[in-house]
């Protein structure tokens, strides 16, 4: 993977999970917003619009540092990926067991399939595959920096 | 003659000692991938062939010069109980940091092994140390040892045993240079000429302690007939610039011999570096924290739910079965209400707490909590208190009560006392169940960030008191933070999966134990006296909320909340079995009937899970703060101070609440 690969990722990753947690701070709190992005499958949920901004930034950090040449962006990267791919898997265990709890037990609020696909988890598919292809790549860049 | 030997395993914090102990002894010490786990020592027992040897488990410290509580408790057992050997557990990773340690180890002229510990890790690093030559220039004979895997512990305790054997023991001295040594030549012979002192002290090395202003040392010498003439001697030195000469002195000893035993002991930068350039980073570090504080709490509470909801389901079918079934109707209501409403009202968050704890676990075990105190670092020097603080404080998340414990390693005693004050605000595992109630019932789509928030505003709390007390009762500047990182580690499913079941175990006891008295306590005043109606305003318990209501109505709390939060105070998972019995969750759910309570609603909820997380510790957390502070005064400054800033935040909640939901 060249550095300029590298740079698009960071800093296509970093734009799109910061404005998507940006969308999910703002429909929460702007009286209204909540009607326009709910259709787009964008939840009005503060604290994960927050926890989507801090993984865009460090991929930013990770775009900045590695335009600047620094050895410093592969660490930055790389934790990028982690980050996103762990809160990828904490959307997707939250929302099946909330499907089990509804299916299961009758419990809960209504709950589909489709209640799965929060940007939390479909942004974290890439960056989680990319940490399962290149990760072993990165972290051997990661220390040899 | 003495029975069997006894070893003392000393080392700095994070080396592995606990390890090390529970190999050698068999015992469950618990283990944390941060320094301060072990505060007090602990022993066991060792095999070596058929011969016994106990084995003392002592608190880390980076030095003995006893500036905290648990280097004084790790220097006074050396000293006082005089082991017949100490094993130094040295972090072969990092070599050269611990060898201040042994320098002043080898002063005491106490038989001495050390045990190389994590020497896999040092060699996958490209380390090499030579043990041989350790031996040949410290006169210390060295093991190789991986404590996680047991290998090298025969031999090293047959090292330990046959150093024990050694007698007379040969004498470690460092030189001061000219100035100090005349200083020490003085001193000695004044020491030496009170028999009992000089017999249970080396000389030496008391001159040296004395030199280095040691208030403990010289506390030891005050009750000594020579104490006027080593107070003259002392009277003619200035102690902190001997103390840094000193210092000095051992690293320059160290850096002479460093690079004879250890050819390759050079840091280079590897994985673990740079990871913590990101997760420590000065702008990210804190976001980043917040965010996996938040993704254990989401998965706290939605991965438990269908657990949670399979429980309460099977609570409320045996509940109705004993409660219908069983003859006579009092004693099916009392096992139906009473024990199984009570306690099953508690049972159906042990998920939730077994999943907070497993994924508290695993941050402990990769090394990440330690990155967190660091972070905070900035922060809680900000508002006057240390980084080291803060380590109490995310222990506190488990469980308050070690947490307290936990402040031994603090130096300072303010900064160690307001520590204590503060950590109650930090939430229990105890409190968990309480939001995990209200946060379902009442904020069905956002509850993991209701318990979030609650946590957030527990440290926020923790923080602005604090802040307060280093401003008004206990003043003073914080103590700098100096704390080794331990490396990152893939935590192992079987420590973290003990670690959760030893800290959920407590719960499980609890619930067992003071929780089943509580419901029952709860229920016979519920169903008495004899004629009036279950749980109504009749009952003695309707009589005592009803005397308490009064208090807690400014905070929108009924009679039923009130008794509850009176019961809470043993244990706060009592305040949800008290609910539980009041509410006659027997008959049928406990949350549907908060919901139906009409004097509940989301803002007094809020209100209400702020209140428990403030408001006491509990009893078992003021007994331990009694203990570690010494004093009622304090004791019971941290009730007052808790029911005060309950009263006052969940006042707040209550008016601001009520203000934006557009009522009065």
């Amino acid at each position: 993977m060249t550095t300029f690969s590298k740079l698009l990722f960071a800093g296509l990753f970093g734009i799109l999970y910061t404005a998507f947690g940006l969308t999910m701070i703002l429909s929460a709190l702007l009286p209204g917003a909540a009607e326009i992005t709910l259709p787009w499958m964008i939840p009005t949920d503060p604290a994960g619009g927050f926890v989507l901004c801090v993984v865009g930034t460090v991929f930013l950090f990770a775009w900045q540092k590695l335009a600047a040449a620094s050895g410093d962006g592969y660490a930055f990267l790389c934790m990028g990926m982690a980050l996103a791919a762990l809160f990828g898997i904490v959307a997707l265990v939250a929302g099946l067991a909330r499907g089990i709890e509804m299916l299961v037990f009758g419990d809960g609020e209504p709950w589909s399939p489709a209640g799965l696909l929060v940007p939390m988890f479909w942004l974290a598919l890439v960056p989680s595959l990319a940490l399962f292809t290149w990760g072993r790549v990165f972290m051997h860049d990661l220390v040899g920096a | 003659m003495k029975d069997r030997l006894r070893i003392a395993l000393a080392g700095n914090p994070n080396v592995g000692k606990s390890t090390i102990f529970n190999a050698l002894t068999g015992s469950n010490q618990h283990i944390g991938n941060w320094p301060g786990v072990t505060v007090e020592k602990k022993s066991g027992v060792a095999r070596l062939g058929a011969d016994e040897i106990e084995v003392v488990d002592l608190p880390g410290t980076y030095s003995l010069t006893a500036y905290s509580v648990d280097e004084v408790v790790a220097r006074d057992y050396i000293i006082d109980e005089k082991p017949d050997a100490v094993i130094q557990v040295i972090d072969a990773t990092n070599f050269e940091r611990n060898l201040y340690l042994s320098t002043q180890l080898m002063e005491l002229n106490v038989p001495l092994v050390i045990a190389l510990n994590m020497s896999d890790e040092a060699e996958k690093n490209g380390v090499a140390i030579n043990r041989t030559l350790i031996k040949k220039y410290f006169e210390i004979p060295a093991v190789r040892t991986i404590g996680s895997s047991g290998e090298g512990l025969d031999e090293l305790l047959r090292a330990a045993v046959s150093e024990a054997a050694t007698s007379p023991h040969h004498e470690h001295a460092i030189g001061y240079g000219d100035e100090i040594e005349e200083k020490i030549a003085l001193l000695v012979p004044a020491i030496s000429r009170d028999a009992a002192l000089a017999s249970r002290y080396p000389p030496r090395w008391l001159a040296i302690r004395l030199l280095e202003g040691d208030e403990n040392a010289r506390a030891r010498v005050a009750e000594s007939p020579v104490r006027d003439a080593i107070a003259s001697e002392l009277a003619k030195t200035g102690a902190e610039e001997t103390e840094a000469a000193m210092a000095d002195r051992r690293y320059e000893v160290i850096a002479a011999l460093l690079p004879q035993v250890c050819t390759t002991c050079v840091r280079t930068l590897n994985a673990s570096d740079h990871i913590d350039r990101v997760v420590t980073n000065r702008w990210l570090g804190i976001p980043i924290f917040l965010a996996l504080m938040w993704g254990a709490f989401e998965l706290t509470f939605a991965a438990a739910s269908p657990f949670a909801a399979a429980i309460d389901a099977g609570v409320a079918y045996a509940a109705a079965a004993v409660s219908s079934g069983v003859q006579p109707a009092w004693l099916g209501l009392l096992l139906g209400d009473g024990i199984i409403g009570g306690l099953g009202a508690v049972l159906i968050f042990i998920p939730n707490i077994f999943i907070l704890l497993l994924l508290l676990s695993l941050l402990e075990d990769s090394g990440y909590l330690a990155r967190a105190a660091f972070v905070m670092d900035r922060l809680m020097y900000a508002i006057g208190l240390p980084g080291k603080s803060f380590i109490p404080m995310l222990i506190g998340f488990g469980c308050n009560v070690p947490a307290i414990m936990a402040t031994r390693t603090i130096e300072d005693s303010n900064d160690r006392l307001i520590t204590i004050l503060i950590t109650p605000f930090m939430s229990c595992g105890a409190r968990l169940p309480v939001y995990v109630l209200f946060a379902g019932i009442f904020f069905p789509q956002n509850a993991g960030t209701v318990v979030f928030a609650l946590y957030v505003l527990g440290i926020a709390l923790a923080i602005g008191s604090a802040w307060l007390m280093r401003r008004s009762i206990l003043p003073g500047k914080p103590a700098a933070f100096l704390m080794e990182m331990p490396p990152y580690r893939i935590p192992t499913a079987r420590v973290s999966l003990r670690h959760m079941w030893d800290r959920g175990q407590m719960y499980l006891r609890k619930a067992t134990g003071v929780i089943l008295i509580g419901a029952l306590v709860v229920w016979s005043l519920a169903s008495f006296p004899a004629g009036a109606e279950y749980g109504s305003a009749e009952s003695y318990a309707g009589m005592l909320g009803h005397l308490l209501q009064p208090l807690v109505a400014p905070l929108g709390f009924d009679w039923k909340i009130a008794v509850a939060l009176l019961f809470g105070f043993v244990a706060k998972e009592v305040v949800v079995g008290s609910l539980g019995v009041l509410y006659g969750a027997g008959e049928g759910s406990l949350p549907a009937a908060l919901l139906a309570d009409p004097a509940l609603s989301p803002v007094t909820a809020f209100a209400l899970m702020a209140f428990v997380l403030i408001y006491l510790p509990c009893l078992a957390a003021l007994a331990v703060i009694k203990k570690e502070t010494g004093s009622w005064k304090w004791t019971g400054f941290s009730v007052i101070y808790g029911l005060v800033v309950a009263y006052l935040v969940a006042f707040l909640i209550t008016r601001a609440g009520t203000v934006i939901a557009g009522g009065i």
